[in-house]
């Protein structure tokens, strides 16, 4: 079975920016959280994906199709909530939805008008009257209403009330629930996607810095605090540690491996709590010297 | 295609009813008072062209409608034709009124007035196109480069074109093309197939963009 997107060697370079070269690739039924700070490179990648933005250089697959901006059959397969939300702006959101309609075969428009009951979104309004979260939920529902096997979202909460937040993510909670889509979700906001990603990858100034499974790093990033009387040591996995006298606090990227150092050194008071993905994120972004990297 | 065609048409009906009433009114005026030119009509004409159609490029600009239909899944083709429907379209009924007019205040229609007709409409087309292709150079792959390529070809032009001049030579030759020429089927054809290629490049360079963000 092919892969809902997959690209490789993909590079875009502007005057004070290179993105790239990215590897990456999503599985049907999976969500991947795209997480970076500003200016990261998120949205270039997204732009690239959604056929807003041709790359450089770079093979990148759609459901096995190559994303070939004169044969735009892929684009059927995609949902696309941008940065900013474009509409013919004189235009109500309902007519804005019929429009796009007409370019699909699997458009629902039953489906468009309970999204809209759901987000508490009157399409009666025209698209300039709308304000900025209205006109993030009107992009929504154009992205879902043709049902899509991909959905590229980049930061699609911005602007929305957290009663609408909660109501999209259970929206793509039931969406995932045929286990055929895929959700490529991007954010700076890590407990918005917390909840809904299978995998996250962490994206530093253009270059993928990390991509794992999110349990496996809520699983094995910790914080550890211990007692030891021994000086200059280089501890296995630790991204950070902070010492006051023989007390020490540290951030394992792999707190199995970090726990085994520390029990042959034979430290004392050993407590352990787990991290946020927050928390973690942080340290990533931070740029922990001991992150495994993902060269791509 | 048809879909953004139909779609463009409906939103700017207004203004386009409204660039299209100011060149039948002119029209009028112009046979009510007995002018019987033709000059008239069609100089009034393309100024409300020029204006109804820069509005509706700037408006469509404002609202980002390249990026709008780029993730529609449609190819660039058919999205670069869509896009140009309007200026074709509405050049193609002010042509059409030009013929009603010329068949309601003349018993013979000349020849020569409908290829001066047909040329003129080929060149309101072209310059259009002309400022299109200046809008999506910027979205080139080398904007710098691109600039210099297509200002440097005019440049070119009017520098030879200026030169001939001025050493007489190009005198009768400008004299033939803009007067002679104008009305002769064959320059109908030339300007023609100039807004024809004007058209093509057009197509071209938009299909070459970078981007389609704006």
């Amino acid at each position: 079975m092919p892969q809902a997107f997959e690209f490789k060697n993909l590079i875009k370079t502007y005057p004070d920016f290179k993105l790239g070269p990215l590897a990456l690739d999503l599985a049907p039924g999976m969500v991947l959280g795209f997480v970076g700070p500003n200016g990261s490179g998120k949205s270039t990648t997204m732009h690239c994906l959604a056929g807003l933005v041709r790359p450089d250089s770079g093979s990148m697959e759609i459901f096995g199709r190559e994303n070939d901006l004169n044969d735009p059959a892929w684009k059927f397969d995609v949902g696309y909530v941008g940065d900013i939300h474009v509409f013919y702006e004189g235009w109500s959101g309902e007519k804005n939805l019929q429009f796009l309609a007409q370019f699909y075969p699997n458009w629902s428009h039953e489906f468009a008008a309970k999204l809209a009951q759901r987000f508490d979104l009157s399409l009666k309004k025209k698209a300039k009257e709308l304000s900025t979260g209205n006109r993030a939920k009107l992009a929504i529902i154009a992205a879902l209403a043709h049902a899509p096997k991909l959905l590229i979202l980049d930061e699609p909460t911005a602007g929305l009330d957290p009663v609408a937040r909660a109501e999209l993510q259970d929206v793509l909670f039931e969406l995932m629930a045929d286990g055929e889509r895929a959700i490529f979700y991007s954010t700076h906001i890590l407990p918005e996607i917390s909840r809904l990603a299978d995998e996250l990858a962490f994206l530093q100034n253009g270059r993928i810095v990390l991509r794992t499974a999110k349990d496996d790093l809520t699983e094995k990033w910790r914080k550890i605090t211990f007692r030891l009387s021994r000086n200059n040591l280089k501890f296995e996995s630790v991204v950070s540690h902070q010492r006051e006298g023989n007390d020490y606090q540290v951030i394992s990227s792999d707190f199995e491996a970090t726990m085994r150092q520390l029990h042959e050194l034979g430290v004392e008071n050993v407590q352990h709590s787990r991290l946020s993905v927050d928390e973690i994120a942080v340290q990533i972004l931070k740029g922990g010297k001991n992150v495994a990297t993902h060269e791509s | 295609m048809w879909q953004l065609m139909k779609a463009d048409f409906s939103y700017y009906k207004f203004a386009l009813l409204l660039g299209f009433g100011v060149c039948v009114v002119m029209a009028i005026v112009s046979f009510a008072w007995n002018w019987g030119d033709l000059d008239t009509p069609i100089a009034n004409s393309a100024f409300s062209y020029m204006i109804t159609i820069g509005i509706i490029g700037f408006d469509a600009d404002k609202e980002k409608r390249d990026r709008l239909y780029a993730v529609l899944p449609l190819s660039l083709r058919d999205i670069a034709h869509g896009r140009m429907f309007l200026a074709v379209i509405f050049q193609l009924s002010i042509f059409l009124l030009w013929l009603v007019y010329l068949a309601v205040t003349r018993e013979n229609v000349p020849l020569p007035t409908v290829c001066n007709m047909l040329s003129f409409s080929a060149l309101t087309l072209a310059m259009i196109m002309f400022f299109i292709i200046h809008h999506d150079i910027g979205f080139g792959d080398n904007k710098k480069k691109g600039y210099g390529i297509y200002y440097g070809f005019f440049a070119l032009v009017i520098a030879i074109g200026g030169f001939l001049y001025y050493i007489q030579k190009l005198r009768a030759v400008s004299s033939y093309l803009f007067i002679t020429l104008y009305g002769l089927p064959a320059g109908a054809i030339l300007f023609s197939a100039f807004a024809l290629g004007m058209y093509i490049l057009s197509l071209t360079v938009f299909m070459r963009r970078k981007s389609y963000l704006a």
